[in-house]
C-alpha cells in the first residue's frame, strides 16, 4: 500500500539575549553546573519572574521576517508538570495567546516553491539537565539552562517528504542566525526540532495517528528519525495494527526511535495564565521600531544581488550564509563602486575566509574592516599588487594596524605595470637575447616563458606577468 | 457528592501526592462537599454582565542586564537534601529529556 | 506597663530617651519566654538577631539617623523569607529551610530599624482560618485560651493581642489578615492588590495575596504601611502608584464621608450581636459627621465559591516547587524518582494543603478548566465592577462585619472544610476585587469575644481607610481593650 506522510515541526530556538527569560542570571553555555542558576532560575520560594524585553524584541522580530501577525498583547501560562530538571514544576510558557500567530516561510522543492504556514511561535522558558547516573542509580541535575530563553516555532503538518523538512529547517535555522535572534548552535542545544509523523492512505484526506520524535538536534539524524519512523509506522500499518499516539525518542547510535516509557502518564498540562506575570503589551509604535531596524531578508537580499551584481546563486548563497559578511560585500562596493563585484564576493567568501580560518578566527572579529579591504581590493584591481601580494598582505593586515598600502611598500610588494618601465625592461631582454627573438618570432611561443622569466628576473620579481606577456607578444609579433 | 476513586487517583498522579487508603476515604467526602460548593461558580449566571473597564496592567519588562547575585552555589545548596559536586541528586529517571 | 503603649508612644519614648531599643526589645523578648509557652503564636524567636538590631538601633537613634520606626520591635509572618533564620511557612515541609535572601517587607523594615523578635506562626502556606493548620501546632486566642485566633495570620494577631509584640506583619489571600485581626481584638489592613511587594512572600494564590500591618490601633497600621508599600521591580504585579503620607491624613475630619452598608453583607444569617455592633460602629461614624447609606454588592454570595476555584488552582503550581529536590523536606530512601515525589510532598504537606493541591489540580485538569477557572475569573472581574460601580456611585468606603462569628473553639470545624471556609465570607470578596480593607475591634460579644468591623475602599484608598478607623479609634477605646492574658505575668 502507499502512503501520503504528513509532518508537522516544533523547533526550539535558543534567544540571543544576554540574561535569561525570567531572571538576570547569564544565559550562556557551559558554566561549571548550577553556577548560572539563581533563586529564580531554582524556583526558590518567594522569589518572581520578571520578564527580558530583549526575549520580547527577539520574537517580534521573527514574527515580522515570516509574515506573521504579532500579538499585541500576548500572555504567559503556566505548564503544570513535574520533573527533576524542571524547578518549579512548571514551565513558564505561552499557551492561548502566543506573541507570534499565522506566520509562513516559503521553500523550494522539485515541484517549485511551497509554503509552510507557521501556526505560532511562543515564548518559553526551557529546563535544566539531567546527567544520568552520576552516581550509582542517582541523576545530577543542574539548572544552568534553567529559564534561558526559548522561542518555539510551530508549523501546520504542511511537509510531505524529509527532504522538504531540512530545507525548511535549513532555512529557518539561517533566517534566525542572519537576524540575530539566535545562535542556533545544535550541538549546544540552541535548535532542536521535534516532528509530528503520521501516515495515511495516498490521497486520503483524513490525517492518522501521529508520533512526536522529540529533541533531535542535527539535520542528518532528523532526516534518519523522519525515515525510521515513517518504515515503522508503514509496517504496522501494513501488518493490520495501529499507531500509539506518543513521544518517541530518536537514538542516533542504533537509528531507531523508541517510546518514552517514563512520560507515558496522559499528559495533562493544565495551562492557565501565569498570574505572576501580566499581560505583555507591545504597541504598534514598538512593532514599527521593530520594523524598521530589521535588516533586508535574506531571501529578498539574496533577489537583488542576482538582479545587481550578476552574481552566481552559488556566490549568493555564500556571501548572505553571514549577515556580515554581505554587509561587508555592499560596503565595499559602496566605497569604490568601480570594483568588479565578483572579485570582492570572492574574496570575502573564499580568500579571507581561508585566512580567517587558518587564525581560527572570523571576519567579523578580525581587525579587517571594509575601508581596509577596499583599499586592499583595489590596489590588486588596479594590478598594483598581484594576487599573492594582496594575499599577503591580506594576512599581514590581520595583525597590523597599518594601511595596505603601508604594508605593501613596507614588503616591497608593489607590482610593475606601467607600460613604459615595462617595455624598457622588456626591449632590453629582446635585444640581449636575439636568436630567441628570432625563433618565437618563427612559431616557437613556448619561448614567451623564457621572456616573462628573464623580465622578472630584470625587474627582481615586480613586474606584472600578465602585462608583461602581453607587451611581449605584442613586441615580438609587430 | 462523593469523589469516584478513579478521579481522586488520577488528581493525586498529577499533584504527585501519595494518598492512604484512610485518605481517600476521607478526602472523596471532603473533596465532595468542596466540589459541590465550587459548583456554584458553574451554575452561577452573573447579573448585568458588563464589559471589562478596568485598563489591564502591561507586564514590565526588564532590560538585558545581568546581574550576578553574591548568593555561591555552596551556600544555597546548604538547602539541597541531596547535592554533590554541585548537582542536584535524584534517583535516575529512566528516559532523559525535557519538553 | 511598656506594652500598653501604642507603636507611636514607643517611638516617642525611644527617640526621647525614657529607655532604649535593647530595653525594649529585653522587654518584650521576656514577655514572650513567659507568655508564648501558652499562646504558640511564634515558631521561631530570633532573639540573638534581636538583640543585635536593638543594639544598632540604638546606636543609630544617638546618631540622630533614626526613622519613626527605628528599635521597634516586629514580628514577622513566617511566610516572609528571612535571611539566615528558618523561614517555615507553617509547614513540615520547610521546617530545615533557612532562605538567603530577605523578603522586600523584611527589608525594608529592617532598613527602617525594626527589631525583629522573630516568626510567627501560621496555617500551613497560609491556607486556613483558624491556625489550627499548622505543623507547628495550633495558636491558641488570648482572650480565650481554648479558642482560635481566626487564620492564617493566627500567631501575628494574637502576639499582638497578648503584646508580645507591638506590631506584626501579616498577609491576607481571603481574609488572613482581617479575619485574625477581628477575632483577637487588634487592628489589621489588607492594603490594594499591587501597593506592598510579593517579592520574598512565599505564595499561596499569587493574584489575590497581600502583605499588610497587623497592630493595636488604625495609626500604627498607617506607621508600618507607610514603610512596607512602594514599588519593587521584581515584584511584576507590584505598583508604581504613589505611596502617599498615611500618617499626615490620620487627622482628617470625616464630616461628609459617605459609608456604605451593602444589604448582602447584613443578612438574616448574620449573628444578631454582630450586626448590632457593627450597626453602633455606623451610628459611631455618623456622630462624626459621615453619613449612611444601604447599597448592594450583588454578587457577595457567589465570592467563596469562586475563591475556592482560583486559589486552590493557583496553589497548586505555587506548591509544585516543593518536590523534595532543591530545598525543603525529603522522604527517607526514595526507590525511585516518583517515590521521591510522592512521599516527600505527601510527608510534607498537612491536610489541608493537600487538599486545597488537590481542588487546584482538579479544577485546572483538561475538561474542566472552562466551568471552573475562567468562570471563576469572569466572575471576579464582575465581583470587581459591583464594587467599582458603588464607589463611582458617590460612596467613599463600605462597613461590613469582619467574619461571620466571633473566635469559636479549636477543634470545632477541623472536619467540616466547607464550614472552615465560610469563615471568610466576608472578606473574600474584597481579595477578587483587589481592593483594600481593614478590620478594627468594635465591640464584644456575650462571651467577651472581640468583635471586628470591616472597613472596604475603592483601590490605592488605604490612607482614607486609615483616617476613617483614626477618628472612630479617637472617640471609642476598644482597640485598647487588653486580655487578661496579656497581664497575666509581672513585667
Amino acid at each position: 500500500m502507499n502512503w501520503d506522510i504528513v509532518i508537522g515541526l516544533e523547533v526550539h530556538t535558543r534567544l540571543n539575549t544576554r540574561t535569561k527569560l525570567f531572571s538576570s542570571s547569564l544565559n550562556a553555555y557551559g558554566a561549571e553546573p548550577n553556577t548560572q542558576a539563581n533563586l529564580v532560575d531554582l524556583g526558590y520560594p518567594g522569589v518572581l519572574p520578571v520578564m527580558n524585553e530583549e526575549a520580547v524584541r527577539l520574537a517580534t522580530r521573527l514574527g515580522l521576517a515570516i509574515g506573521a501577525e504579532i500579538d499585541q498583547a500576548s500572555r504567559m501560562a503556566r505548564k503544570n508538570y513535574f520533573y527533576p530538571d524542571l524547578s518549579k514544576g512548571y514551565q513558564i510558557s505561552q499557551d492561548d495567546r502566543p506573541i507570534v500567530n499565522n506566520g509562513s516561510l516559503s521553500i523550494s522543492t522539485n515541484d517549485g516553491e511551497k509554503t509552510i504556514r507557521i501556526l505560532r511561535a511562543h515564548l518559553e522558558e526551557d529546563a535544566g539537565k539531567s546527567t544520568h547516573s552520576f552516581r550509582p542509580n542517582q541523576s545530577g541535575i543542574d539548572f544552568n539552562r534553567a529559564g534561558t530563553p526559548l522561542l518555539e516555532i510551530v508549523t501546520e503538518p504542511d511537509f510531505c517528504n524529509a527532504t522538504e523538512v531540512i530545507t525548511y529547517l535549513k532555512k529557518l535555522h539561517h533566517l534566525v542566525r542572519y537576524l540575530g535572534i539566535s545562535d542556533a548552535n545544535m550541538q549546544e542545544g540552541s535548535f532542536r526540532c521535534d516532528v509530528n509523523i503520521s501516515l495515511k492512505p495516498k490521497g486520503s484526506d483524513t490525517l492518522g495517528t501521529r508520533a512526536e520524535i522529540k529533541n533531535i538536534n542535527s539535520f542528518r539524524f532528523i532526516e534518519q528519525a523522519i525515515h525510521h519512523e515513517t518504515e515503522r509506522q508503514a509496517e504496522l500499518l501494513e501488518s493490520g495494527q495501529s499507531v500509539v499516539q506518543e513521544t518517541r525518542l530518536y537514538d542516533a547510535d542504533k537509528n531507531e526511535t523508541r517510546s518514552m516509557r517514563s512520560k507515558e502518564n496522559a499528559h495533562d498540562y493544565r495551562y492557565f495564565p501565569d498570574p505572576d506575570l501580566l499581560p505583555i503589551l507591545i504597541s504598534q509604535a514598538d512593532i514599527d521600531h521593530e520594523k524598521q531596524g530589521m535588516p533586508e531578508l535574506p531571501w529578498l537580499r539574496a533577489k537583488r544581488f542576482s538582479e545587481s551584481y550578476a552574481l552566481s546563486d552559488e556566490l549568493i548563497e555564500s556571501l548572505l550564509r553571514d549577515r556580515h559578511h554581505a554587509d561587508l560585500f555592499e560596503s565595499i562596493l559602496q566605497e569604490n563602486p568601480d570594483l568588479p563585484a565578483k572579485l570582492v564576493a570572492n574574496w570575502i567568501c573564499v580568500e579571507l575566509q581561508a585566512i580567517a580560518q587558518r587564525f581560527n578566527s572570523s571576519l567579523l572579529d578580525s581587525p579587517l574592516n571594509a575601508t581596509r579591504i577596499t583599499e586592499l581590493l583595489s590596489l590588486l584591481h588596479k594590478d598594483t599588487l598581484s594576487s599573492s601580494g594582496a594575499k599577503t598582505i591580506a594576512e599581514a593586515l590581520w595583525e597590523s594596524t597599518a594601511t595596505p598600502s603601508e604594508l605593501m611598500s613596507k614588503l616591497n610588494l608593489a607590482q610593475l605595470s606601467n607600460d613604459d618601465d615595462l617595455l624598457s625592461i622588456i626591449k632590453i631582454i629582446i635585444n640581449n637575447n636575439p636568436e630567441q627573438a628570432q625563433d618565437f618570432r618563427d612559431g616557437k611561443t613556448k619561448l614567451m616563458a623564457f621572456f616573462v622569466g628573464q623580465v622578472m628576473k630584470a625587474s627582481k620579481g615586480s613586474a606584472n606577468p600578465k602585462r608583461t606577456t602581453e607587451l611581449i607578444r605584442k613586441l615580438l609579433s609587430a | 457528592m462523593t469523589i469516584p476513586n478513579d478521579t481522586i487517583d488520577h488528581i493525586a498522579r498529577l499533584s504527585h501526592l501519595k494518598l492512604s487508603d484512610q485518605d481517600k476515604i476521607r478526602l472523596a467526602k471532603n473533596l465532595g462537599n468542596i466540589i459541590t460548593f465550587i459548583d456554584q461558580v458553574n451554575a452561577y449566571e452573573i447579573p448585568n454582565p458588563q464589559a471589562s473597564h478596568t485598563q489591564e496592567a502591561s507586564q514590565p519588562l526588564r532590560p538585558d542586564e545581568p546581574f550576578r547575585s553574591d548568593l555561591e552555589r555552596d551556600l544555597i545548596q546548604q538547602n539541597a537534601p541531596a547535592a554533590e559536586e554541585g548537582l542536584y541528586l535524584v534517583p535516575d529517571v529512566i528516559e532523559t529529556s525535557s519538553e | 506597663m511598656l506594652h500598653h503603649r501604642s507603636l507611636m508612644q514607643l517611638h516617642d519614648s525611644l527617640k526621647s530617651g525614657e529607655f532604649s531599643s535593647l530595653e525594649l526589645t529585653t522587654h518584650y523578648l521576656n514577655r514572650i519566654k513567659q507568655l508564648d509557652g501558652t499562646l504558640n503564636s511564634i515558631i521561631t524567636v530570633s532573639e540573638d538577631i534581636a538583640l543585635e538590631q536593638a543594639k544598632e538601633a540604638d546606636q543609630r537613634i544617638a546618631d540622630g539617623k533614626a526613622s519613626a520606626l527605628t528599635g521597634l520591635p516586629i514580628l514577622h509572618k513566617d511566610i516572609f523569607c528571612t535571611k539566615g533564620i528558618k523561614t517555615s511557612c507553617g509547614s513540615r515541609m520547610l521546617d530545615n529551610f533557612v532562605s538567603p535572601y530577605n523578603a522586600f517587607v523584611v527589608q525594608q523594615c529592617q532598613e527602617a530599624g525594626m527589631v525583629m523578635l522573630g516568626k510567627s506562626n501560621m496555617d500551613e502556606f497560609a491556607m486556613g482560618s483558624s491556625n489550627e493548620n499548622s505543623f507547628y501546632g495550633p495558636v491558641h486566642n488570648p482572650w480565650a485560651l481554648n479558642n482560635i485566633p481566626g487564620g492564617s495570620s493566627g500567631g501575628s494577631a494574637a502576639a499582638v493581642a497578648a503584646r508580645l509584640t507591638p506590631i506584626a506583619t501579616g498577609t491576607d489571600t481571603g481574609g488572613s489578615i482581617r479575619q485574625p485581626a477581628a477575632l483577637c481584638g487588634i487592628t489589621g489592613l489588607k492594603p490594594s492588590y499591587g501597593r506592598v511587594s510579593r517579592y520574598g512572600m512565599i505564595a499561596y494564590a499569587s493574584s489575590l495575596d497581600q502583605a499588610g500591618p497587623m497592630a493595636q490601633s488604625a495609626e500604627d497600621c498607617a506607621m508600618l504601611l507607610q514603610t512596607m508599600a512602594g514599588h519593587d521591580p521584581r515584584d511584576s504585579t507590584c505598583s508604581k502608584q504613589k505611596v502617599p503620607d498615611y500618617l499626615a491624613s490620620l487627622g482628617e475630619s470625616i464630616k461628609g464621608k459617605r459609608i456604605g452598608l451593602p444589604k448582602e453583607y447584613f443578612s438574616e444569617h448574620l449573628d444578631s450581636h454582630i450586626a448590632d455592633t457593627i450597626h453602633a460602629v455606623a451610628k459611631q461614624l455618623e456622630s462624626l459627621g459621615a453619613t449612611l447609606h444601604e447599597v448592594s454588592l450583588p454578587n457577595t454570595c457567589i465570592a467563596p465559591p469562586a475563591y475556592y476555584v482560583l486559589a486552590p488552582a493557583e496553589c497548586s503550581a505555587n506548591l509544585a516547587r516543593f518536590d523534595g529536590v532543591r530545598f525543603g523536606y525529603r522522604c527517607e530512601d526514595p526507590k525511585d524518582l516518583n517515590d521521591l515525589y510522592e512521599r516527600s510532598r505527601s510527608e510534607g504537606f498537612g491536610p489541608e494543603v493537600k487538599r486545597r493541591i488537590l481542588t487546584g489540580t482538579y479544577v485546572l485538569s483538561s475538561g474542566y478548566y472552562d466551568a471552573y477557572y475562567l468562570k471563576a475569573q469572569a466572575i471576579k472581574q464582575s465581583i470587581t465592577e459591583g464594587f467599582l460601580s458603588v464607589f463611582n456611585n458617590n460612596i467613599d468606603c463600605l462597613l461590613t462585619p469582619t467574619a461571620p462569628s466571633t473566635a469559636f473553639p479549636l477543634g470545632n470545624k477541623v472536619d467540616d472544610p466547607i464550614a472552615m471556609y465560610l469563615s471568610d465570607i466576608y472578606t473574600i470578596a474584597v481579595n477578587l476585587a483587589g481592593l483594600p480593607a481593614l478590620s478594627m475591634p468594635a465591640g464584644f460579644d456575650h462571651a467577651g469575644l472581640p468583635i471586628g468591623a470591616q472597613l472596604i475602599g475603592p483601590h490605592w484608598s488605604e490612607a482614607m481607610l486609615l483616617n476613617v478607623a483614626h477618628q472612630y479609634q479617637k472617640t471609642t477605646d476598644w482597640h485598647q481593650q487588653i486580655p487578661d492574658f496579656a497581664d497575666s505575668i509581672n513585667t
